[in-house]
C-alpha cells in the first residue's frame, strides 16, 4: 500500500462519510466513520490491505451494522425518553429519511454504491464482498421499496 | 421521462440530500477525538436518564411495595389496568426464600459482594462479559457488567483519579485503566420489566459507589484471572431450546437470539419486523425463576402499543415483551401473544432443574504458576471432578 493512512483517509473521507449518512443518517454519520476509520487502521492487516476503500467501506458497513444490532432496543427506549437533542437536521426531506429508514442496513450499502458511486453490479459485489446474486436481489428489492416511497 | 429514469433520479436525489447534511468530514487529527467525544456523549445521555430514573427507582421501590416484606406475601391488586384476561394459572404463590443455589465461586464474585446495595442478594455471577446479577425482595434487579474487551474512553474518570504512565489511580492507590479502557456498568430495571431505572456507566462515583467501586476493584493482579473466568453451563439449555422452538412456530417468526442472564434466568429475542427492513419492532420472551418477584398479570400500553404479558407458572415469571418499530405498529397481537404464553407455559410448569449440562467442556493448558487448587477453583470444579477429566488418579 502506498499511501499512508492519512492519505489514504483524506481520499476517501467525502465519499466514506455520504456512505455513513446513507446507513445511520445523517447525525450519527461522523461518530460511524470515525470508529471504522480508527479500527480498520489500527487492526494488523491494514499494512497487507490491497484495497483501502473497499476495506474502509466494508469496514464503515460492519460498523452500522453493529449500531443497529446493538441499539434496537436501546433506541427505541432513548427515542421516547430522550431530550430531541438527535434529530437529523431539516435539509433532509422527511419522504427522504422515511423511504430510508425503510431500507436494511445492507439494502441502503448497495443503493449507494449503484446510484452515488455509479459501480456496477460486478464491482458493489467486489467492494462489499458479496455474490452477484446478493447484490442484484438487495438491490432489486431496494428499488422495489424506493419506488413506492419516493414516486 | 420514463419511470425507472425517474426513480434513479430521485434515489440520487435522496443520497445527494443525506450526504451533504452529514457535513465535511472530520480530519484525520479529529478522528480519535471524534470517537472519545461520541463516548462521552452517550454516557451524558445516560446520565441524563439517570436523573430522571433516580425518581423512579425511588418511587418503583415505594410502588412496588405491594409486596408485604413482613408477611412475605404478595399483593393480588394489580397496578395496571389488565387488557389479557388472567387464568387460574395467574395466581400468585406465597413468596418463599429464594431456592436458587449460591453462584459459583468466581474472581468477580468477592469483588461484587460488599459493593451490592443493602437488600440486594447476588444470585448469578458469569460471563463473558464478567457480569453479576442481583435482586431484592421487591423485584429490582440489579445487574453489573465488566466488559474487559469494550473499547471506552478513560477519560470519564472524576478528579478523584489521575493519570501515570501504567494508568488511572484512584485516592487510594489501585490502578484502575490501562490505556485501553474497560466498560464498567450497572443497570437498575425491574424484573421481567423491558425498562432500565438506571445505567450508571464509565467509573462514574454514582449510586453508593458501585460503579467505582467496580472499577477500583480491578487491580493489575486480578484483571487477568477474572477476564479469564468463565461461568459454569446453566442447566436450562433444554428448556431456551424448545422456547425457542414453541416461539418460533407459534409466531412464524425467525428466533434472533437467546441470552442467559441469570442462575435461572433466560431471554429469547424474535425480530418481528419484514426480513428486508430495518423496523425494530421485535418481540421477547423473558423466563425468571426470581422466586420473589411478581409483575401484574398484563401490561398493554396503548400510547406506545407496547404489549407486556406476564404469566406465573411453577415459580417462573414468564413475560412476552412486543415492541412496536419504526412503523409504530404492533408486529403481534395480543391474541398471538397470549396464545404464544398458553403454548409455553406447559414446558415450565413440567420443568424441574437437573443442575448444571455437561456440555461445556473446557480445555485448559497448564502455564507456570498454575496449581491443581487454582485451576480447580477457575473452572469452579473439585479437585476430584479435574482429576477424573484429566484422567489420572489425584496424587
Amino acid at each position: 500500500m502506498g499511501l499512508s493512512a492519512e492519505e489514504v483517509y483524506a481520499k476517501h473521507a467525502d465519499e466514506l462519510l455520504r456512505f455513513a449518512a446513507t446507513l445511520v443518517g445523517p447525525s450519527d454519520a461522523e461518530d460511524l466513520l470515525s470508529s471504522a476509520v480508527l479500527r480498520a487502521m489500527s487492526a494488523a492487516s491494514w499494512t497487507s490491505v490491497k484495497s483501502p476503500r473497499a476495506y474502509l467501506f466494508r469496514s464503515v458497513l460492519n460498523e452500522a451494522r453493529q449500531l443497529a444490532r446493538s441499539s434496537r432496543r436501546r433506541l427505541l427506549r432513548e427515542a421516547r425518553a430522550a431530550v430531541p437533542d438527535a434529530v437529523d437536521p431539516p435539509i433532509v426531506r422527511p419522504e427522504v429519511l422515511n423511504a430510508v429508514a425503510k431500507l436494511s442496513v445492507d439494502q441502503r450499502a448497495v443503493v449507494f454504491l449503484t446510484y452515488w458511486c455509479d459501480l456496477t453490479v460486478e464491482e458493489v459485489s467486489d467492494t462489499l464482498g458479496l455474490s452477484q446474486r446478493t447484490t442484484e436481489r438487495r438491490l432489486r428489492s431496494a428499488r422495489t421499496v424506493l419506488r413506492r416511497l419516493l414516486l | 421521462m420514463n419511470r425507472v429514469d425517474e426513480l434513479d433520479g430521485e434515489i440520487r436525489r435522496a443520497l445527494n440530500e443525506l450526504g451533504d447534511a452529514a457535513g465535511p468530514a472530520p480530519r484525520f487529527d479529529q478522528l480519535e477525538h471524534q470517537h472519545n467525544a461520541s463516548s462521552s456523549s452517550r454516557s451524558e445521555r445516560r446520565l441524563l436518564v439517570l436523573l430522571g430514573a433516580t425518581a423512579l427507582v425511588v418511587a418503583g421501590l415505594v410502588g412496588l411495595a405491594v409486596v408485604d416484606r413482613d408477611s412475605a406475601e404478595i399483593s393480588t391488586e394489580p397496578r395496571v389496568a389488565a387488557s389479557i384476561p388472567t387464568t387460574p394459572q395467574s395466581v400468585p404463590p406465597t413468596i418463599s426464600s429464594p431456592a436458587f443455589p449460591p453462584p459459583a465461586a468466581s474472581p468477580l464474585s468477592e469483588i461484587v459482594a460488599p459493593l451490592v446495595p443493602d437488600g440486594f442478594t447476588v444470585l448469578y455471577v458469569g460471563g463473558p462479559p464478567q457480569t453479576a446479577v442481583a435482586y431484592d425482595q421487591s423485584g429490582v434487579r440489579l445487574e453489573m457488567t465488566v466488559d474487559m474487551d469494550a473499547d471506552v474512553d478513560p477519560g470519564q474518570l472524576g478528579d478523584e483519579f489521575t493519570d501515570t504512565a501504567d494508568g488511572k489511580v484512584s485516592a487510594d492507590g489501585s490502578t484502575l485503566l490501562t490505556a485501553q479502557g474497560d466498560l464498567i456498568r450497572a443497570v437498575f430495571s425491574i424484573a421481567g420489566c423491558p425498562c432500565e431505572l438506571a445505567v450508571l456507566d464509565d467509573y462514574r462515583p454514582l449510586s453508593s459507589g458501585i460503579v467505582t467501586g467496580l472499577a477500583t476493584a480491578l487491580t493489575p493482579a486480578n484483571r487477568s484471572e477474572i477476564g479469564d473466568f468463565r461461568s459454569s453451563p446453566i442447566g436450562t439449555a433444554d428448556l431456551r431450546a424448545a422456547v425457542s422452538t414453541i416461539t418460533e412456530s407459534s409466531l412464524d417468526a425467525t428466533i434472533e437470539g437467546e441470552r442467559v442472564v441469570g442462575p435461572e434466568d433466560f431471554n429469547v429475542s424474535v425480530g418481528a419486523g419484514p426480513a428486508d427492513s430495518s423496523d425494530t419492532s421485535m418481540l421477547t420472551v423473558e423466563a425468571i425463576r426470581t422466586g420473589t418477584a411478581r409483575l401484574v398479570d398484563d401490561i398493554t400500553d396503548a400510547s406506545t402499543g407496547t404489549i407486556v404479558a406476564t404469566r406465573w407458572v411453577n415459580d417462573w415469571q414468564l413475560v412476552v415483551t412486543s415492541l412496536t418499530g419504526a412503523d409504530q405498529q404492533p408486529s403481534f397481537t395480543t391474541t398471538q401473544i397470549e396464545a404464544l404464553i398458553e403454548q409455553l407455559s406447559p414446558l415450565f410448569a413440567d420443568w424441574t432443574n437437573t443442575g448444571p449440562t455437561q456440555s461445556g467442556c473446557a480445555t485448559h493448558t497448564v502455564v507456570k504458576g498454575d496449581s491443581i487448587m487454582s485451576i480447580a477453583q477457575r473452572y469452579s470444579i473439585t479437585l476430584d471432578e479435574l482429576a477424573a477429566a484429566k484422567g489420572s488418579p489425584r496424587d
